[in-house]
């Protein structure tokens, strides 16, 4: 059984962390591959679950400069899980933070720890600001445990509790999250208007209370809608770049250059700007939405996963029904596969 | 901006250039001329976007690829032009299609370097590479002193607005500009008045007593006719052109209206909750139930933007083949003064010739741009006497920088100062033209400061005295700026750039004449074509 407790509303900079958190679990954790869900306000911040919901990577963020004691009152929610029934699931506890002061560091230059790189006189600062929090909140109390068992377990999760602290821009995180080729990188503020649209996202996910319910299963959460799919914020951030390359009229995608050769240099312009319009229309159409997403997911796929083919090839291999819902033809569709090629040609 | 290589030719025949340096390049000849120097340059300036002026017999099919290869602010582009096609490849390896020179100006400005901006037929626009190249680029048979070189779509004071938009004093209309208004509002009279008297002409039912006429000068007629059939057709393929440019025009207007609608989700009403009237209602699928907008608003935004620039576009084109059929029709206007040619005679003859119809619309039409011009004309009264202070100023610092190297160059002629223009008649011999224009090029780079390549054809206008010229190369060694000329030695000249410090020699001598184009660097230009995906 597992209560779920401690969600909380944030403001602004906090919401950053929480999905600055969710992209180092999505870009940088070890284990990023194996990670499915990205379940928001549930287990804590943002927890990392797997296909198959076994195993939980969990990070709670701060957006704050912590000292000592306060780092061990950060650990609480991590902790919270740790003594959970479902423990074993944990696989990874992180604590994701602004900054940590160096005076209680032994490497002050590296960026991803463990407890053995606080300086032991401070360790006990981190484990008494854990207790003195942990014997506060009542949804640690519930357990019932003793001083002693309590300082027992403090211990032991501490030799397992990553701190990461955060280095990366906004857009480097973004970009980070896919692969693409560096030739269609938008603007920096464009890309940070991306982290924008993925943390608001996140943030309602935080709209539906959920404090105070019960779950038996991990595979609980799936009842509630608050979590993301790691394919989906790839798919979205792969798409929104696309598109944005889309958007240099003059363009010609290189992949696309042999069909536009049989046309006469007069026709060729029209014959362009036709294909372009052709999904122009599509991305302005706000009632088509999820057929877009399918229909991108699908050419996207076919080309990540054939990327040697020609664009004949790569048309060929399309899922019929998927491209029969978008308002494309032959021709605005195989420039469309061009563009996601060239997009992420590496 | 560095000039780094040259390719044209085509399938059969080309020539790369590839030996220009960053700093003074002279491009000579030794005692012959037609080595192929000014082929090289008017290549380099009409993959450029400037007006070509070949040879005589140079390309008459137009069927060459013209190539430049440029670097600007330390990024490559390699710019590949055929006739009014562009294929420009930029520094990450992207590939653009530009299919007119004004689309190639927008690309230019947005991409390579800013354009300045001028009005220019009522409207402040982009100026094209045509003139934006004159302040760098001087052809060889361009040394009159009073005009711009080989451009007939701007005149005198767009070049001296474009001096103004590039010291940052433009976006006002000046006297120069009201004058021009004035005589667009002539020209439209002019042409209101000649399409009355037409179609009263053809409103006449007695066209047969002019028989007699025709009859009697049918010689003559006919080959003034001949004429005025060629003139025809090229208004005609004016025409086609314009009207392919009307229909992408509106089509691009079309989408506009079309992706504005699409924009709108479907609102037609929405779920409350029936107990409390609360509208907000969850939804709770069994699927994954995020759905991301399909685009966000910058991508919108650009997308729209892309549009209305492409309508702007095809109107700035229409615009210029306005100009076109205009002169044409010039053309045709003065055909028909001749006594004999009169327009009954030209009916019976040939009664297409003008579309003759009696057109009323086509006046309405003109009488709207009249009144436009007209309450254009009352605005511009109202003008900002600060700017133009500021305009004066600059052009003083200008002409008086100019002078100062023109006599400095010119130290053995006459002291009389010039202007940016000579006046018209006003005889300027080679060597004082030559000293006159190396004198406004220094000038213009001196208080512009632009970075651009300083190119011209035969800089000694084959009377520059060696004194002259060295004083010339010493003081444009001290610019930053590359510098292309070219020239011809006489014999008793040779090596005479051997003792020049930063001077890079290209010697043409050893070409063919008048044939540059050979056979071995047709793989050079294939390659390059294959990195713009041209297949030769």
């Amino acid at each position: 059984m597992y209560k779920i407790s401690a969600t909380e509303r944030n403001n602004e900079k906090s919401a950053d962390f929480e999905t600055r958190s969710l992209f180092h679990l999505l870009n940088y954790h070890a284990d990023s591959s194996e990670i499915h869900f990205f379940v928001v306000d549930f287990f804590n911040d943002v927890s990392g679950v797997d296909r198959y919901s076994n195993r939980i990577w969990d990070i709670q963020s701060k957006g704050k400069f912590v000292t000592a004691t306060l780092l061990g009152n950060c650990l609480i929610t991590l902790f919270k899980n740790y003594v959970s029934d479902f423990s074993s699931n944990f696989v990874s506890y992180i604590l994701y933070v602004e900054s940590i002061s160096s005076r209680i560091l032994i490497d002050k230059t590296i960026l991803n720890f463990g407890i053995e790189n606080v300086k032991s006189k401070e360790i006990k600062k981190v484990k008494q600001g854990l207790l003195d929090e942990a014997q506060s909140r009542t949804y640690i109390k519930e357990y019932g445990l003793s001083q002693e068992v309590l300082e027992n377990k403090i211990n032991e999760f501490l030799e397992i509790v990553t701190f990461v602290i955060d280095s990366k821009s906004k857009s480097e995180l973004i970009k980070d999250a896919i692969t693409v080729d560096s030739s269609i990188y938008p603007s920096d503020s464009y890309l940070n208007n991306i982290f924008k649209q993925i943390r608001d996202i996140q943030a309602s996910k935080k709209l539906t209370s959920t404090e105070g319910e019960i779950l038996v299963s991990v595979y609980d959460f799936l009842k509630y809608s608050k979590y993301i799919n790691a394919g989906q914020i790839i798919l979205l951030i792969t798409s929104r770049l696309i598109n944005m390359d889309l958007t240099n009229d003059n363009k010609v995608p290189l992949s696309f250059v042999p069909y536009v050769r049989l046309k006469d240099e007069k026709e060729a312009k029209d014959f362009l700007e036709e294909c372009r319009n052709d999904i122009y229309r599509m991305i302005f159409d706000k009632n088509n939405v999820s057929n877009y997403w399918m229909f991108f997911e699908n050419v996207w796929k076919t080309v990540k996963d054939n990327l040697t083919c020609d664009i004949d090839a790569l048309f060929n291999k399309l899922n019929m029904k998927v491209y029969n819902l978008v308002p494309l033809d032959i021709n605005s569709i195989k420039f469309f596969i061009a563009l996601v090629k060239d997009g992420m040609r590496k | 901006m560095k000039i780094l290589n040259v390719w044209f030719g085509n399938r059969d025949e080309a020539f790369h250039e590839s030996r220009f340096s960053d700093g003074i390049n002279l491009i000579y000849s030794q005692g012959l001329n037609n080595r192929g120097k000014t082929v090289m340059i008017q290549s380099l300036l009409f993959a450029l976007g400037s007006k070509p002026k070949f040879p005589y017999g140079f390309d008459t099919e137009k069927n060459n690829y013209y190539i430049v290869e440029i670097e600007e602010n330390n990024k490559r582009f390699i710019i590949c032009r055929k006739r009014d096609t562009f294929i420009v490849r930029d520094s990450l390896g992207n590939i653009n299609l530009l299919q007119s020179e004004s689309e190639f100006k927008r690309y230019y400005n947005e991409s390579i370097q800013k354009l300045p901006q001028i009005n220019k037929d009522g409207r402040l626009s982009t100026v094209y590479l045509s003139l934006y190249n004159q302040m760098f680029f001087l052809g060889q048979d361009g040394k009159d002193t009073s005009t711009l070189y080989n451009l007939s779509y701007y005149n005198k004071s767009d070049f001296i607005n474009m001096f103004y938009s590039i010291m940052g004093y433009s976006n006002i209309i000046t006297s120069d500009e009201i004058t021009i208004i004035k005589h667009e509002i002539d020209v439209i009279n002019e042409k209101i008045e000649t399409l009355r008297y037409r179609n009263k002409v053809l409103n006449n039912k007695n066209l047969a007593a002019s028989l007699v006429s025709y009859s009697a000068n049918k010689i003559e007629i006919d080959s003034k006719l001949k004429k005025l059939e060629r003139v025809k057709e090229i208004l005609s393929s004016y025409k086609k052109e314009r009207n392919r440019l009307l229909s992408r025009k509106t089509k691009n207007e079309i989408l506009l209206d079309e992706l504005n609608g699409l924009n709108r989700t479907v609102s037609e009403g929405s779920l409350y909750c029936m107990e409390c009237g609360s509208k907000h209602i969850g939804f709770q699928s069994s699927k994954e139930d995020i759905t991301f907008d399909v685009s966000d608003s910058d991508i919108q935004m650009q997308i729209l933007n892309n549009v209305r620039n492409r309508i702007e576009t095809v109107g700035e084109e229409i615009i210029k083949i306005d100009h076109e059929i205009d002169e044409q029709r010039a053309i045709l206007t003065e055909l028909l003064k001749d006594k004999h040619v009169t327009m009954e005679n030209l009916i019976l003859s040939k009664k297409d010739i003008l579309e003759a119809k009696p057109n009323d619309i086509e006046i309405q039409e003109l009488n709207t741009q009249l009144t436009n011009l007209k309450s254009k004309l009352e605005n511009s009264k109202v003008t900002e006497e600060n700017q133009q202070k500021n305009r004066d100023i600059a052009m003083k610092d200008l002409i008086k920088l100019m002078n100062k190297i023109f006599h400095e160059i010119n130290y053995d002629g006459n002291p009389k100062d010039v202007e940016l223009f000579t006046s018209r008649g006003e005889v300027v011999s080679g060597s004082e033209s030559a000293a006159f224009y190396l004198a406004r090029f220094y000038a213009f780079q001196k208080v512009t400061n632009h970075n651009n390549p300083i190119i011209i054809d035969d800089f000694r206008e084959k009377e520059l005295s060696s004194t002259k010229e060295k004083m010339a190369i010493n003081m444009y060694s001290e610019l930053s700026n590359q510098i292309i000329w070219s020239c011809t030695l006489k014999d008793e000249e040779i090596h005479k750039y051997d003792n020049f410090e930063h001077v890079n020699q290209v010697d043409y001598t050893g070409f063919p004449d008048s044939h540059l184009l050979n056979k071995k660097d047709v793989i050079d230009l294939a390659n390059v074509l294959n990195s713009l995906s041209i297949k030769l």
